[in-house]
């Protein structure tokens, strides 16, 4: 009887396989759960505020924003030459977006005084063989930045 | 393959139980989303039906009540069919709604699947009618086992052995560092993606529990080892990226534990097996049949992100078959580039979509685009023998395709036109020369 069970729960898992794979999907609920099953990139940019003392932090740390230009308006850098650091990397574009619209939304208002900050990326970029990644810190602009509490 | 009566119950009850959850969530997901400005028009009723919450919600508690019905029914049909009707008509909706498929609701509806198909081999097979509810527990555990050999298969189809190299899961973990805010999950993530060793064990073992969760079905030793480590798995993705399965997570933690031994001890002694049943080979051979239907089924019938499935490689493995780059690229082939010509890696397009990556097979090349987790992939290639295709954007000798996918073409058609604009004013006189030089 145990055989029986076996071969038939094996002729499902095949049946299975077959239709999710060949029809690519399109019978629910068969599905080849593709999250994450593609190659990616070997480098990421990561937005980060590096503040008067050295310290590192999350831009949506810091609620009293005043940037020289419109943060709607960074975009990652263009191509560049093959060899610039700080070109040619990949970004989430959600992540971004709303980093983005956090310092837009938090203008500087009243409060303590503003300090100067430097809002940059961090572009992590990992070796093809494998290993720690390296790290480049590519500035995006010099804004004054601060808390509404001290 | 052995089973008590109890377990047989809890899984019933389990399965039903989250069955019932996922068309609750998907039921409040179309509720919620479905706003007539945002949704692109199509063809069919999806539209109308979507936006009625009415019938929505009446399609939920329709699966709920049969869902109902399936558990307190052993060994019946009826209510198990109208669930997944159910759950098939929400899913569909969902993705509508949605702009793409949310996976997490497929897991627990196979496995419903599988219950309701060892009931029905058992019963076209007339089996004795203990032994009927054994062969769809059995059904049930292999369908969740092969939801995980399929996330297991499409890593290696769409990557190889690469996928289980650190890199893979040092890049993830990268991407979800500060995700959405930092959190204090922000220092888990930040050692995987500076131990390497770390990443590729998480990669190595990511890919041994998918593919081994073709064991499932075996026994209960294996279910509650294997159920574990998937669990852990489960946790692990949590941990890296803020993504969970509530629903499969839930049903591992059903399916895979003797409950009904822990909670209750027994009051009887287990029941003997039954005695081999009539018409032994009938599941296998429906089985064989379905497959052979469904692989004749031509692909280009699907409108969906088109891999190539394994069968057709061994197929080329042995017959060195010369395929399309079209179909070359979309499988992945190519080497991976951080530039093409005026695109690179990471670059913002219009209406929020992003340059995922950029693959070259000279001379030609595979742009893939991104948002939300939505990818579609755009292809610079050689126009073919027949000539331009309908609709088809021409330059030079190439011209800009795109793979159909789920996402809706409406969607990314802005962010196609700029790749256009950018390609074509980067060109110059000799774009023939230029995307060859490019996809160098």
């Amino acid at each position: 009887m145990r055989w029986l069970h076996r071969l038939t729960a094996l002729s499902f898992i095949l049946l299975y396989l077959a239709i999710a794979f060949h029809l690519e999907d399109a019978v629910f609920p068969t599905r080849r759960f593709d999250m994450f099953s593609q190659p990616w990139g070997h480098s990421y940019g990561l937005q980060l505020v590096r503040l008067p003392g050295g310290e590192v932090v999350h831009p949506t740390s810091l609620d009293r924003w005043d940037c020289p230009t419109d943060p709607a308006t960074v975009t990652p850098p263009g191509p560049g030459t093959p060899n610039d650091p700080c070109a040619g990397f990949h970004v989430n574009t959600g992540t971004e977006r709303t980093v983005l619209e956090w310092v837009r939304s938090h203008p500087a208002g009243e409060g303590p005084p503003l300090v100067p900050v430097e809002f940059f990326r961090r572009v992590y970029r990992f070796p093809e063989g494998g290993g720690a990644p390296t790290t480049v810190d590519c500035p995006i602009m010099t804004c004054r930045a601060g808390t509404r509490t001290p | 393959m052995s089973w008590d009566p109890r377990q047989l119950r809890v899984w019933r009850l389990g399965i039903a139980a989250v069955v019932a959850f996922d068309l609750v969530r998907m039921a409040v997901d179309i509720s919620h989303l479905a706003v007539p400005s945002l949704l692109p028009p199509v063809e069919d009723l999806t539209y109308g039906l979507a936006l009625s919450h009415a019938l929505v919600w009446s399609v939920c508690l329709a699966g709920v009540v049969a869902l109902v019905h399936h558990a307190r029914a052993p060994g019946r049909m009826a209510g198990a069919v109208v669930a997944l009707a159910a759950t098939a008509l929400l899913f569909r909706l969902d993705t509508y709604v949605r702009g793409e498929p949310n996976e997490s609701l497929a897991h627990a509806s196979a496995v419903l699947w599988g219950w309701l198909g060892g009931t029905a081999i058992a019963r076209l097979g007339r089996w004795p009618a203990a032994a009927r509810e054994r062969l769809a527990a059995t059904g049930a555990a292999a369908l969740l086992g092969a939801t995980y050999v399929a996330a297991g298969a499409i890593k290696l189809v769409n990557s190889g052995l690469a996928w289980a190299q650190p890199i893979r899961i040092q890049m993830l973990a990268v991407q979800y560092l500060d995700h959405p805010h930092p959190s204090w999950l922000t220092p888990l993530r930040q050692l995987a993606v500076d131990a390497p060793a770390l990443a590729g064990t998480i990669a190595v073992a990511t890919l041994a529990l998918e593919l081994g969760g073709g064991l499932y079905f075996v026994g209960p030793r294996v279910r509650a080892i294997l159920g574990t480590g998937l669990l852990a798995m489960h946790l692990g993705i949590w941990a890296l990226t803020g993504i969970l399965f509530p629903s499969v997570m839930a049903l591992l933690l059903v399916l895979s534990f003797p409950w009904h031994r822990w909670l209750a001890p027994p009051r009887t002694p287990e029941p003997p097996e039954p005695a081999p049943a009539p018409r032994v080979w009938l599941g296998p051979a429906v089985c064989a049949l379905a497959a052979a239907l469904v692989l004749l089924i031509p692909q280009g019938r699907v409108d969906r992100p088109a891999v190539h499935p394994f069968y057709v490689a061994f197929l080329e493995g042995i017959q060195h078959i010369d395929r399309p780059v079209t179909e070359r690229l979309r499988d992945g082939e190519g080497r991976l580039t951080e530039h093409l010509g005026p695109l690179h890696a990471g670059q913002h397009l219009d209406g929020g979509w992003t340059i995922a990556h950029l693959r070259v097979l000279s001379p030609s090349a595979a742009i893939n685009v991104e948002r939300d987790g939505a990818t579609v992939q755009l292809q610079l290639v050689p126009l073919p023998d027949e000539g331009l295709p309908a609709d088809a954007w021409r330059l030079g000798g190439f011209y800009l395709r795109y793979e159909r996918s789920a996402v809706p073409t409406e969607r990314f058609q802005a962010a196609m036109e700029q790749l256009r604009a950018l390609l074509e004013g980067a060109a110059g006189a000799d774009p023939d020369q230029s995307v060859r030089h490019w996809a160098q």
